[in-house]
Protein backbone atom coordinates (compact mmCIF):
# COMPACT_ATOMS: atom_id res chain seq x y z
CA UNK A 1 0.00 0.00 0.00
CA UNK A 2 1.48 3.32 -1.08
CA UNK A 3 1.75 5.76 1.80
CA UNK A 4 3.68 8.72 0.51
CA UNK A 5 5.53 10.01 -2.57
CA UNK A 6 8.68 12.00 -1.96
CA UNK A 7 10.26 14.20 -4.66
CA UNK A 8 8.11 12.44 -7.29
CA UNK A 9 10.51 9.50 -7.49
CA UNK A 10 10.70 7.97 -4.00
CA UNK A 11 7.67 5.81 -3.27
CA UNK A 12 7.25 4.86 0.36
CA UNK A 13 5.11 1.75 0.81
CA UNK A 14 4.18 0.07 4.06
CA UNK A 15 6.81 -2.66 3.82
CA UNK A 16 9.38 -1.27 1.40
CA UNK A 17 10.69 1.86 -0.32
CA UNK A 18 11.01 1.92 -4.06
CA UNK A 19 12.76 4.69 -5.95
CA UNK A 20 13.32 5.02 -9.67
CA UNK A 21 14.62 7.74 -11.93
CA UNK A 22 14.85 5.93 -15.24
CA UNK A 23 12.18 7.82 -17.14
CA UNK A 24 13.18 11.10 -15.55
CA UNK A 25 16.65 10.63 -16.96
CA UNK A 26 15.31 9.54 -20.33
CA UNK A 27 13.23 12.69 -20.37
CA UNK A 28 16.27 14.82 -19.68
CA UNK A 29 18.33 13.08 -22.33
CA UNK A 30 15.82 13.43 -25.14
CA UNK A 31 16.93 16.92 -26.20
CA UNK A 32 20.40 15.50 -26.79
CA UNK A 33 18.91 13.23 -29.41
CA UNK A 34 18.47 16.19 -31.74
CA UNK A 35 21.69 17.99 -30.86
CA UNK A 36 24.10 18.94 -33.60
CA UNK A 37 26.45 16.12 -34.35
CA UNK A 38 28.52 15.12 -31.37
CA UNK A 39 30.99 12.31 -31.27
CA UNK A 40 30.30 9.34 -29.01
CA UNK A 41 26.61 10.08 -28.87
CA UNK A 42 25.95 6.71 -27.39
CA UNK A 43 27.74 7.65 -24.21
CA UNK A 44 25.60 10.73 -23.83
CA UNK A 45 22.39 8.69 -23.88
CA UNK A 46 22.76 5.89 -21.31
CA UNK A 47 19.16 6.03 -20.03
CA UNK A 48 17.73 6.06 -23.54
CA UNK A 49 19.87 3.07 -24.45
CA UNK A 50 18.64 1.26 -21.34
CA UNK A 51 15.01 2.00 -22.10
CA UNK A 52 15.42 0.71 -25.64
CA UNK A 53 17.07 -2.39 -24.28
CA UNK A 54 14.17 -3.11 -21.89
CA UNK A 55 11.41 -2.55 -24.40
CA UNK A 56 13.28 -4.10 -27.32
CA UNK A 57 12.17 -1.01 -29.18
CA UNK A 58 13.99 1.97 -30.42
CA UNK A 59 17.60 0.94 -30.27
CA UNK A 60 17.44 0.38 -33.99
CA UNK A 61 14.80 3.05 -34.41
CA UNK A 62 16.74 5.61 -32.41
CA UNK A 63 19.92 4.95 -34.35
CA UNK A 64 18.14 5.04 -37.64
CA UNK A 65 16.29 8.21 -36.83
CA UNK A 66 18.79 10.32 -34.98
CA UNK A 67 22.30 9.05 -35.27
CA UNK A 68 22.35 9.75 -38.98
CA UNK A 69 21.60 12.88 -41.01
CA UNK A 70 22.26 15.29 -38.16
CA UNK A 71 22.18 18.83 -39.47
CA UNK A 72 19.91 20.35 -36.90
CA UNK A 73 19.80 23.90 -35.61
CA UNK A 74 19.64 25.10 -32.00
CA UNK A 75 16.00 26.22 -32.16
CA UNK A 76 14.89 22.62 -32.52
CA UNK A 77 15.82 21.87 -28.95
CA UNK A 78 13.64 24.63 -27.57
CA UNK A 79 10.72 23.50 -29.64
CA UNK A 80 11.28 19.97 -28.40
CA UNK A 81 11.33 21.12 -24.80
CA UNK A 82 7.97 22.86 -25.29
CA UNK A 83 6.53 19.74 -26.86
CA UNK A 84 7.78 17.51 -24.07
CA UNK A 85 6.22 19.82 -21.51
CA UNK A 86 2.89 19.17 -23.18
CA UNK A 87 3.29 15.44 -22.52
CA UNK A 88 3.63 16.08 -18.77
CA UNK A 89 5.94 13.41 -17.42
CA UNK A 90 3.95 11.42 -14.90
CA UNK A 91 5.61 9.85 -11.91
CA UNK A 92 3.20 6.95 -12.24
CA UNK A 93 5.52 5.38 -14.80
CA UNK A 94 8.41 5.43 -12.38
CA UNK A 95 6.08 3.78 -9.92
CA UNK A 96 5.20 0.78 -12.07
CA UNK A 97 8.73 0.05 -13.23
CA UNK A 98 8.92 -2.40 -10.33
CA UNK A 99 6.59 -4.68 -12.31
CA UNK A 100 9.38 -5.55 -14.75
CA UNK A 101 10.84 -9.08 -14.67
CA UNK A 102 13.27 -9.77 -11.84
CA UNK A 103 16.45 -10.04 -13.94
CA UNK A 104 15.71 -6.72 -15.68
CA UNK A 105 15.30 -5.08 -12.28
CA UNK A 106 18.61 -6.56 -11.18
CA UNK A 107 20.34 -4.93 -14.13
CA UNK A 108 18.61 -1.61 -13.47
CA UNK A 109 19.64 -1.73 -9.83
CA UNK A 110 23.24 -2.34 -10.80
CA UNK A 111 23.17 0.58 -13.24
CA UNK A 112 21.79 2.85 -10.53
CA UNK A 113 18.35 3.57 -11.99
CA UNK A 114 16.27 1.95 -9.25
CA UNK A 115 16.51 1.34 -5.50
CA UNK A 116 14.48 -1.30 -3.70
CA UNK A 117 14.68 -1.10 0.09
CA UNK A 118 12.59 -3.52 2.18
CA UNK A 119 12.34 -2.09 5.69
CA UNK A 120 13.48 -5.45 7.07
CA UNK A 121 16.81 -5.09 5.28
CA UNK A 122 17.64 -1.63 6.60
CA UNK A 123 20.61 -1.50 8.94
CA UNK A 124 20.67 2.22 9.73
CA UNK A 125 18.88 5.48 8.96
CA UNK A 126 20.76 8.73 9.54
CA UNK A 127 20.91 12.41 8.61
CA UNK A 128 24.05 13.70 6.93
CA UNK A 129 25.46 16.85 5.42
CA UNK A 130 26.36 16.74 1.79
CA UNK A 131 27.68 19.83 -0.04
CA UNK A 132 25.98 22.09 2.47
CA UNK A 133 22.58 20.39 2.23
CA UNK A 134 20.95 17.96 4.62
CA UNK A 135 20.27 14.48 3.32
CA UNK A 136 18.69 11.26 4.60
CA UNK A 137 21.03 8.31 4.32
CA UNK A 138 19.80 4.72 4.46
CA UNK A 139 22.17 1.76 4.64
CA UNK A 140 20.54 -1.46 3.52
CA UNK A 141 21.01 -4.89 2.00
CA UNK A 142 19.72 -4.84 -1.56
CA UNK A 143 17.64 -8.00 -2.12
CA UNK A 144 18.07 -7.79 -5.90
CA UNK A 145 21.85 -7.73 -6.02
CA UNK A 146 22.55 -9.13 -2.53
CA UNK A 147 25.04 -6.39 -1.73
CA UNK A 148 25.18 -3.69 0.92
CA UNK A 149 24.12 -0.38 -0.58
CA UNK A 150 23.45 3.22 0.38
CA UNK A 151 20.46 5.29 -0.58
CA UNK A 152 20.52 9.06 -0.22
CA UNK A 153 17.70 11.52 -0.66
CA UNK A 154 17.05 15.15 0.21
CA UNK A 155 16.07 15.70 3.84
CA UNK A 156 12.46 16.21 4.82
CA UNK A 157 11.34 16.03 8.43
CA UNK A 158 8.02 14.31 7.74
CA UNK A 159 9.56 11.74 5.43
CA UNK A 160 12.30 11.03 7.94
CA UNK A 161 9.78 10.47 10.73
CA UNK A 162 7.63 8.29 8.49
CA UNK A 163 10.55 6.09 7.49
CA UNK A 164 11.53 5.68 11.15
CA UNK A 165 7.97 4.77 12.12
CA UNK A 166 7.61 2.22 9.34
CA UNK A 167 11.01 0.77 10.15
CA UNK A 168 9.82 0.10 13.69
CA UNK A 169 6.48 -1.25 12.49
CA UNK A 170 8.17 -3.78 10.22
CA UNK A 171 10.67 -4.84 12.84
CA UNK A 172 8.03 -6.45 15.04
CA UNK B 1 18.30 -36.95 -33.91
CA UNK B 2 15.58 -36.33 -36.46
CA UNK B 3 14.22 -39.85 -36.09
CA UNK B 4 13.49 -39.17 -32.42
CA UNK B 5 11.30 -36.17 -33.09
CA UNK B 6 7.75 -36.87 -32.16
CA UNK B 7 8.47 -39.63 -29.71
CA UNK B 8 6.20 -37.87 -27.24
CA UNK B 9 3.24 -37.97 -29.66
CA UNK B 10 1.62 -41.07 -28.10
CA UNK B 11 1.60 -39.38 -24.69
CA UNK B 12 0.68 -35.82 -25.48
CA UNK B 13 -3.10 -36.24 -25.88
CA UNK B 14 -3.41 -38.13 -22.59
CA UNK B 15 -4.54 -41.47 -24.05
CA UNK B 16 -1.72 -43.66 -22.76
CA UNK B 17 -1.17 -46.42 -20.23
CA UNK B 18 1.71 -47.64 -18.11
CA UNK B 19 3.34 -49.49 -21.01
CA UNK B 20 3.57 -46.31 -23.11
CA UNK B 21 5.19 -44.55 -20.20
CA UNK B 22 7.75 -47.33 -19.98
CA UNK B 23 8.62 -47.00 -23.68
CA UNK B 24 8.99 -43.26 -23.22
CA UNK B 25 11.34 -43.69 -20.27
CA UNK B 26 13.33 -46.34 -22.15
CA UNK B 27 13.95 -43.88 -25.01
CA UNK B 28 15.06 -41.19 -22.58
CA UNK B 29 17.30 -43.63 -20.74
CA UNK B 30 19.05 -44.65 -23.94
CA UNK B 31 19.55 -40.99 -24.84
CA UNK B 32 20.97 -40.28 -21.42
CA UNK B 33 23.43 -43.16 -21.72
CA UNK B 34 24.47 -42.10 -25.20
CA UNK B 35 24.79 -38.32 -24.72
CA UNK B 36 25.09 -37.96 -20.91
CA UNK B 37 22.58 -35.11 -21.05
CA UNK B 38 19.49 -34.45 -23.13
CA UNK B 39 20.09 -32.92 -26.58
CA UNK B 40 18.25 -29.71 -27.35
CA UNK B 41 15.71 -31.41 -29.60
CA UNK B 42 14.67 -33.79 -26.84
CA UNK B 43 14.41 -30.99 -24.29
CA UNK B 44 11.97 -29.05 -26.46
CA UNK B 45 9.89 -32.21 -26.95
CA UNK B 46 9.77 -32.76 -23.19
CA UNK B 47 8.72 -29.17 -22.65
CA UNK B 48 5.90 -29.68 -25.13
CA UNK B 49 4.80 -32.64 -23.06
CA UNK B 50 4.96 -30.69 -19.82
CA UNK B 51 2.70 -28.00 -21.23
CA UNK B 52 0.02 -30.54 -22.10
CA UNK B 53 -2.83 -30.51 -19.61
CA UNK B 54 -4.10 -33.93 -20.72
CA UNK B 55 -0.73 -35.57 -20.15
CA UNK B 56 -0.39 -34.18 -16.64
CA UNK B 57 -3.90 -35.19 -15.64
CA UNK B 58 -3.55 -38.67 -17.08
CA UNK B 59 -0.16 -39.20 -15.40
CA UNK B 60 -1.65 -38.34 -12.02
CA UNK B 61 -4.56 -40.65 -12.78
CA UNK B 62 -2.38 -43.68 -13.50
CA UNK B 63 -0.28 -42.88 -10.45
CA UNK B 64 -3.37 -43.44 -8.36
CA UNK B 65 -4.92 -46.36 -10.28
CA UNK B 66 -1.85 -48.41 -11.27
CA UNK B 67 0.49 -47.53 -8.43
CA UNK B 68 2.42 -50.79 -8.21
CA UNK B 69 3.45 -50.98 -11.87
CA UNK B 70 4.29 -47.30 -12.20
CA UNK B 71 6.37 -47.52 -9.05
CA UNK B 72 8.40 -50.42 -10.47
CA UNK B 73 8.97 -48.62 -13.73
CA UNK B 74 9.94 -45.30 -12.17
CA UNK B 75 12.35 -47.01 -9.81
CA UNK B 76 13.88 -49.00 -12.67
CA UNK B 77 14.54 -45.76 -14.57
CA UNK B 78 15.31 -43.75 -11.46
CA UNK B 79 18.09 -41.83 -13.15
CA UNK B 80 15.70 -40.51 -15.79
CA UNK B 81 12.97 -39.89 -13.24
CA UNK B 82 15.26 -37.81 -11.08
CA UNK B 83 16.41 -35.73 -14.03
CA UNK B 84 12.88 -34.54 -14.87
CA UNK B 85 11.11 -32.34 -12.35
CA UNK B 86 7.65 -33.69 -13.11
CA UNK B 87 8.69 -37.31 -12.64
CA UNK B 88 10.50 -36.41 -9.46
CA UNK B 89 7.20 -35.11 -8.15
CA UNK B 90 5.51 -38.27 -9.45
CA UNK B 91 7.91 -40.28 -7.30
CA UNK B 92 6.84 -38.20 -4.33
CA UNK B 93 3.17 -38.86 -5.08
CA UNK B 94 3.86 -42.61 -5.21
CA UNK B 95 5.68 -42.37 -1.89
CA UNK B 96 2.63 -40.69 -0.48
CA UNK B 97 0.35 -43.49 -1.71
CA UNK B 98 2.65 -46.34 -0.60
CA UNK B 99 3.56 -44.56 2.58
CA UNK B 100 7.23 -45.12 1.77
CA UNK B 101 10.09 -42.73 1.21
CA UNK B 102 11.22 -43.32 -2.36
CA UNK B 103 13.04 -40.00 -2.86
CA UNK B 104 14.85 -37.74 -0.44
CA UNK B 105 13.33 -34.39 0.43
CA UNK B 106 16.50 -32.53 -0.54
CA UNK B 107 16.00 -33.67 -4.11
CA UNK B 108 12.38 -32.59 -4.10
CA UNK B 109 12.59 -29.07 -2.66
CA UNK B 110 14.46 -27.43 -5.59
CA UNK B 111 11.94 -28.67 -8.17
CA UNK B 112 8.85 -27.55 -6.31
CA UNK B 113 8.32 -24.47 -8.40
CA UNK B 114 9.50 -25.78 -11.77
CA UNK B 115 6.89 -24.55 -14.22
CA UNK B 116 4.17 -26.40 -16.01
CA UNK B 117 0.48 -25.82 -16.40
CA UNK B 118 -0.86 -28.28 -13.85
CA UNK B 119 1.85 -27.61 -11.30
CA UNK B 120 -0.56 -27.11 -8.43
CA UNK B 121 -1.89 -30.65 -8.61
CA UNK B 122 1.60 -32.03 -8.05
CA UNK B 123 2.99 -29.34 -5.78
CA UNK B 124 0.33 -29.75 -3.13
CA UNK B 125 0.97 -33.49 -2.97
CA UNK B 126 4.74 -32.95 -2.97
CA UNK B 127 4.37 -30.54 -0.04
CA UNK B 128 2.35 -33.17 1.76
CA UNK B 129 5.14 -35.68 1.08
CA UNK B 130 7.75 -33.36 2.58
CA UNK B 131 5.45 -32.71 5.52
CA UNK B 132 5.06 -36.40 6.23
CA UNK B 133 8.64 -37.57 5.85
CA UNK B 134 10.76 -34.59 6.86
CA UNK B 135 8.58 -32.26 8.85
CA UNK B 136 11.32 -29.79 9.84
CA UNK B 137 12.41 -29.14 6.27
CA UNK B 138 8.99 -27.82 5.34
CA UNK B 139 9.23 -25.11 7.97
CA UNK B 140 12.87 -24.17 7.67
CA UNK B 141 13.33 -24.28 3.92
CA UNK B 142 9.92 -23.27 2.66
CA UNK B 143 7.67 -21.47 5.15
CA UNK B 144 10.40 -19.37 6.72
CA UNK B 145 11.89 -18.57 3.32
CA UNK B 146 8.48 -17.47 2.07
CA UNK B 147 8.06 -15.23 5.12
CA UNK B 148 11.43 -13.57 4.69
CA UNK B 149 11.05 -13.01 0.97
CA UNK B 150 7.54 -11.55 1.15
CA UNK B 151 8.56 -7.84 1.01
CA UNK B 152 10.63 -8.56 -2.10
CA UNK B 153 7.74 -10.35 -3.79
CA UNK B 154 5.41 -7.58 -2.74
CA UNK B 155 7.60 -5.04 -4.47
CA UNK B 156 8.25 -7.18 -7.53
CA UNK B 157 5.76 -10.03 -7.87
CA UNK B 158 6.62 -10.89 -11.49
CA UNK B 159 8.75 -13.89 -10.74
CA UNK B 160 7.93 -17.50 -11.39
CA UNK B 161 8.45 -18.67 -7.80
CA UNK B 162 5.30 -16.77 -6.89
CA UNK B 163 3.45 -20.00 -7.72
CA UNK B 164 4.76 -21.45 -4.45
CA UNK B 165 2.80 -18.86 -2.47
CA UNK B 166 -0.41 -20.10 -4.05
CA UNK B 167 0.38 -23.79 -3.61
CA UNK B 168 1.34 -23.33 0.03
CA UNK B 169 -1.92 -21.47 0.56
CA UNK B 170 -3.92 -24.27 -1.02
CA UNK B 171 -2.00 -26.85 1.00
CA UNK B 172 -2.58 -25.03 4.28
CA UNK B 173 -6.30 -24.74 3.50
CA UNK B 174 -6.56 -28.43 2.61
CA UNK B 175 -4.87 -29.46 5.85
CA UNK B 176 -7.38 -27.38 7.74
CA UNK B 177 -10.42 -28.72 5.88
CA UNK B 178 -9.76 -32.00 4.11
CA UNK B 179 -12.86 -31.80 1.94
CA UNK B 180 -11.21 -29.02 -0.07
CA UNK B 181 -9.03 -31.66 -1.70
CA UNK B 182 -12.09 -33.06 -3.44
CA UNK B 183 -12.62 -29.81 -5.32
CA UNK B 184 -9.05 -29.88 -6.62
CA UNK B 185 -8.65 -33.60 -7.29
CA UNK B 186 -12.29 -34.66 -7.68
CA UNK B 187 -11.96 -35.58 -11.36
CA UNK B 188 -8.90 -37.77 -10.77
CA UNK B 189 -9.52 -39.72 -7.63
CA UNK B 190 -12.44 -39.88 -5.26
CA UNK B 191 -10.76 -40.86 -1.98
CA UNK B 192 -7.96 -38.30 -1.91
CA UNK B 193 -8.42 -37.35 1.75
CA UNK B 194 -6.36 -40.16 3.20
CA UNK B 195 -3.21 -39.15 1.33
CA UNK B 196 -2.88 -35.92 3.23
CA UNK B 197 -1.05 -36.10 6.51
CA UNK B 198 -2.74 -35.88 9.87
CA UNK B 199 -0.29 -33.27 11.04
CA UNK B 200 -1.69 -29.79 10.75
CA UNK B 201 0.01 -26.43 10.76
CA UNK B 202 -0.10 -24.59 14.04
CA UNK B 203 -1.78 -21.15 13.89
CA UNK B 204 1.56 -19.32 13.61
CA UNK B 205 2.67 -21.26 10.54
CA UNK B 206 -0.72 -21.02 8.96
CA UNK B 207 -0.98 -17.30 9.55
CA UNK B 208 2.45 -16.79 7.95
CA UNK B 209 1.26 -18.56 4.81
CA UNK B 210 -2.09 -16.74 4.68
CA UNK B 211 -0.46 -13.37 5.39
CA UNK B 212 2.21 -13.74 2.69
CA UNK B 213 -0.29 -14.84 0.09
CA UNK B 214 -2.66 -11.97 0.90
CA UNK B 215 0.10 -9.41 0.68
CA UNK B 216 1.55 -10.67 -2.58
CA UNK B 217 -1.89 -10.93 -4.19
CA UNK B 218 -2.84 -7.42 -3.04
CA UNK B 219 0.34 -5.94 -4.44
CA UNK B 220 -0.07 -7.79 -7.75
CA UNK B 221 -3.61 -6.49 -8.15
CA UNK B 222 -2.40 -2.98 -7.35
CA UNK B 223 0.33 -3.11 -10.00
CA UNK B 224 -2.09 -4.53 -12.55
CA UNK B 225 -4.63 -1.81 -11.87
CA UNK B 226 -2.12 1.01 -12.22
CA UNK B 227 -0.40 -0.37 -15.31
CA UNK B 228 -3.75 -1.00 -17.02
CA UNK B 229 -4.94 2.47 -16.23
CA UNK B 230 -1.77 4.25 -17.32
CA UNK B 231 -1.67 2.22 -20.52
CA UNK B 232 -5.13 3.57 -21.24
CA UNK B 233 -4.21 7.15 -20.42
CA UNK B 234 -0.93 7.07 -22.29
CA UNK B 235 -2.57 5.84 -25.49
CA UNK B 236 -4.43 9.15 -25.74
CA UNK B 237 -1.25 11.23 -25.45
CA UNK B 238 -0.33 10.54 -29.03
CA UNK B 239 -3.61 11.95 -30.31
CA UNK B 240 -3.33 14.95 -28.02
CA UNK B 241 0.05 16.20 -29.25
CA UNK B 242 0.92 14.08 -32.25
CA UNK B 243 0.94 15.11 -35.86
CA UNK B 244 0.63 18.86 -36.08
CA UNK B 245 2.50 21.87 -34.86
CA UNK B 246 6.02 20.63 -35.45
CA UNK B 247 8.45 23.02 -37.05
CA UNK B 248 10.96 20.33 -37.82
CA UNK B 249 10.74 16.67 -38.49
CA UNK B 250 13.40 15.97 -35.87
CA UNK B 251 11.18 17.13 -33.04
CA UNK B 252 8.33 15.06 -34.38
CA UNK B 253 10.55 12.00 -34.47
CA UNK B 254 11.97 12.50 -30.98
CA UNK B 255 8.56 12.98 -29.42
CA UNK B 256 7.18 10.03 -31.34
CA UNK B 257 10.05 7.86 -30.17
CA UNK B 258 9.51 8.84 -26.54
CA UNK B 259 5.78 8.17 -26.64
CA UNK B 260 6.24 4.83 -28.36
CA UNK B 261 9.03 3.69 -26.02
CA UNK B 262 7.09 4.53 -22.86
CA UNK B 263 4.02 2.85 -24.32
CA UNK B 264 6.02 -0.31 -24.94
CA UNK B 265 7.42 -0.18 -21.42
CA UNK B 266 3.98 -0.03 -19.83
CA UNK B 267 2.64 -2.70 -22.17
CA UNK B 268 5.48 -5.02 -21.15
CA UNK B 269 4.77 -4.45 -17.48
CA UNK B 270 1.03 -4.89 -17.96
CA UNK B 271 1.53 -8.21 -19.72
CA UNK B 272 3.93 -9.70 -17.15
CA UNK B 273 1.84 -8.56 -14.20
CA UNK B 274 -1.34 -9.93 -15.75
CA UNK B 275 0.34 -13.33 -16.18
CA UNK B 276 1.42 -13.26 -12.55
CA UNK B 277 -2.04 -12.31 -11.34
CA UNK B 278 -3.64 -15.09 -13.39
CA UNK B 279 -1.23 -17.71 -12.12
CA UNK B 280 -1.51 -16.48 -8.54
CA UNK B 281 -5.30 -16.68 -8.52
CA UNK B 282 -5.72 -19.65 -10.84
CA UNK B 283 -8.43 -17.60 -12.51
CA UNK B 284 -8.45 -19.58 -15.76
CA UNK B 285 -8.60 -22.93 -14.01
CA UNK B 286 -11.95 -23.37 -12.31
CA UNK B 287 -10.87 -26.06 -9.85
CA UNK B 288 -7.91 -24.11 -8.52
CA UNK B 289 -9.89 -20.87 -8.32
CA UNK B 290 -12.71 -22.55 -6.39
CA UNK B 291 -10.28 -24.21 -4.00
CA UNK B 292 -8.60 -20.90 -3.21
CA UNK B 293 -11.89 -19.06 -2.76
CA UNK B 294 -13.16 -21.73 -0.37
CA UNK B 295 -9.81 -21.58 1.44
CA UNK B 296 -10.14 -17.82 1.85
CA UNK B 297 -13.56 -18.34 3.40
CA UNK B 298 -12.26 -20.90 5.91
CA UNK B 299 -9.16 -18.95 6.83
CA UNK B 300 -10.93 -15.70 7.55
CA UNK B 301 -13.71 -17.29 9.59
CA UNK B 302 -11.06 -18.88 11.87
CA UNK B 303 -10.69 -16.29 14.61
CA UNK B 304 -7.08 -17.01 15.60
CA UNK B 305 -5.92 -16.67 11.98
CA UNK B 306 -8.09 -13.62 11.39
CA UNK B 307 -6.49 -11.69 14.26
CA UNK B 308 -2.98 -12.32 12.98
CA UNK B 309 -3.72 -11.58 9.34
CA UNK B 310 -6.22 -8.75 9.79
CA UNK B 311 -3.96 -6.07 8.34
CA UNK B 312 -3.15 -7.96 5.15
CA UNK B 313 -6.78 -9.04 4.72
CA UNK B 314 -7.97 -5.45 4.91
CA UNK B 315 -5.28 -4.48 2.42
CA UNK B 316 -6.49 -7.18 0.07
CA UNK B 317 -10.07 -6.00 0.52
CA UNK B 318 -9.04 -2.47 -0.41
CA UNK B 319 -7.18 -3.68 -3.50
CA UNK B 320 -10.07 -5.84 -4.73
CA UNK B 321 -12.39 -2.87 -4.38
CA UNK B 322 -10.01 -0.62 -6.34
CA UNK B 323 -9.55 -3.32 -8.94
CA UNK B 324 -13.27 -3.54 -9.57
CA UNK B 325 -13.42 0.21 -10.14
CA UNK B 326 -10.72 -0.05 -12.82
CA UNK B 327 -11.77 -3.37 -14.32
CA UNK B 328 -12.78 -1.64 -17.56
CA UNK B 329 -9.27 -0.32 -18.20
CA UNK B 330 -7.67 -3.66 -17.42
CA UNK B 331 -9.95 -5.64 -19.68
CA UNK B 332 -9.48 -3.27 -22.59
CA UNK B 333 -6.06 -4.71 -23.49
CA UNK B 334 -6.66 -8.36 -22.87
CA UNK B 335 -9.85 -10.14 -23.83
CA UNK B 336 -8.53 -13.62 -23.09
CA UNK B 337 -7.57 -13.72 -19.41
CA UNK B 338 -8.62 -10.41 -17.89
CA UNK B 339 -12.42 -11.13 -17.86
CA UNK B 340 -11.76 -14.37 -15.95
CA UNK B 341 -9.64 -12.45 -13.48
CA UNK B 342 -12.32 -9.80 -13.02
CA UNK B 343 -15.01 -12.34 -12.22
CA UNK B 344 -12.64 -14.04 -9.79
CA UNK B 345 -11.80 -10.78 -8.02
CA UNK B 346 -15.49 -9.94 -7.76
CA UNK B 347 -16.18 -13.26 -6.03
CA UNK B 348 -13.17 -12.75 -3.76
CA UNK B 349 -14.36 -9.31 -2.77
CA UNK B 350 -17.82 -10.61 -1.89
CA UNK B 351 -16.33 -13.34 0.30
CA UNK B 352 -14.03 -10.89 2.06
CA UNK B 353 -16.80 -8.39 2.74
CA UNK B 354 -19.11 -11.08 4.12
CA UNK B 355 -16.44 -12.64 6.31
CA UNK B 356 -15.20 -9.34 7.70
CA UNK B 357 -18.75 -8.30 8.48
CA UNK B 358 -19.35 -11.44 10.50
CA UNK B 359 -16.35 -10.88 12.79
CA UNK B 360 -16.11 -7.13 12.46
CA UNK B 361 -14.85 -6.58 16.00
CA UNK B 362 -11.44 -8.09 15.24
CA UNK B 363 -10.97 -5.74 12.35
CA UNK B 364 -12.29 -2.70 14.17
CA UNK B 365 -9.81 -3.35 16.97
CA UNK B 366 -6.91 -3.47 14.50
CA UNK B 367 -8.02 -0.28 12.82
CA UNK B 368 -8.39 1.63 16.08
CA UNK B 369 -4.59 1.58 16.51
CA UNK B 370 -2.92 4.97 15.90
CA UNK B 371 0.13 5.41 13.69
CA UNK B 372 1.32 4.51 10.22
CA UNK B 373 0.56 2.44 8.18
CA UNK B 374 -2.78 1.78 9.91
CA UNK B 375 -3.78 5.46 9.59
CA UNK B 376 -3.46 5.40 5.82
CA UNK B 377 -5.29 2.09 5.56
CA UNK B 378 -8.17 3.39 7.68
CA UNK B 379 -8.42 6.57 5.62
CA UNK B 380 -8.46 4.63 2.35
CA UNK B 381 -10.98 2.08 3.53
CA UNK B 382 -13.42 4.60 4.93
CA UNK B 383 -13.45 6.54 1.66
CA UNK B 384 -14.79 3.50 -0.23
CA UNK B 385 -18.52 3.40 -0.52
CA UNK B 386 -18.73 -0.02 -2.18
CA UNK B 387 -17.62 -1.96 0.89
CA UNK B 388 -21.09 -1.88 2.40
CA UNK B 389 -21.18 -1.83 6.14
CA UNK B 390 -17.44 -1.49 6.64
CA UNK B 391 -17.12 1.97 5.17
CA UNK B 392 -19.56 3.56 7.61
CA UNK B 393 -18.66 1.55 10.70
CA UNK B 394 -15.09 2.75 10.50
CA UNK B 395 -15.85 6.45 10.27
CA UNK B 396 -17.32 6.97 13.71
Amino acid sequence: MLIRIHRNIVFIHDTYIFASNLLGRVYREIPFLVMPHISKKKRRLPAIETLSWITKYGLGAAREKFYEEMEVIESVREELRRKLEEIEPRNIFEYIIRGLPRNTLQTLAKLGYIWLIPFKNISSISIEEYKGAKIIRIDYLCPLTNTRRIFKTIYDQEVYDLIKKLYLYNKE
Amino acid sequence: MTSMRGFVEPLIDGRFNTYDLEVFLEVLNKTLIQYRSYPRGIVSEIQKLYGSEEFNKRLLEILFTDTGNVNTILLRYKRVALSLSLLRKALAVIGLINNSMSISCDQLIPVLVKPHKMITLYNVLALSYIHRFCHDKLYFTIIRAVKEKTPLYEANPTYLNVILFRDLYIYASILYKHELANILYGSITSDIDKYFTDRVFDPTERSIIVDSYNRVLASTLQLLRISGRSLYEWSSVKDRIGGEGYKTKYVARAVEWYIEAVNKLIATIYRTVLNTAVSLTGAINEDIANTILKGVEYNISDESIAIKTAYSTLKLLLETSLYMENAGYIEEYDKEYAPHLTSYVEKLKKILVEAIKSIGDTYRRILSVEGEPIDTLRKRLSSRTDLGEISWTLEK
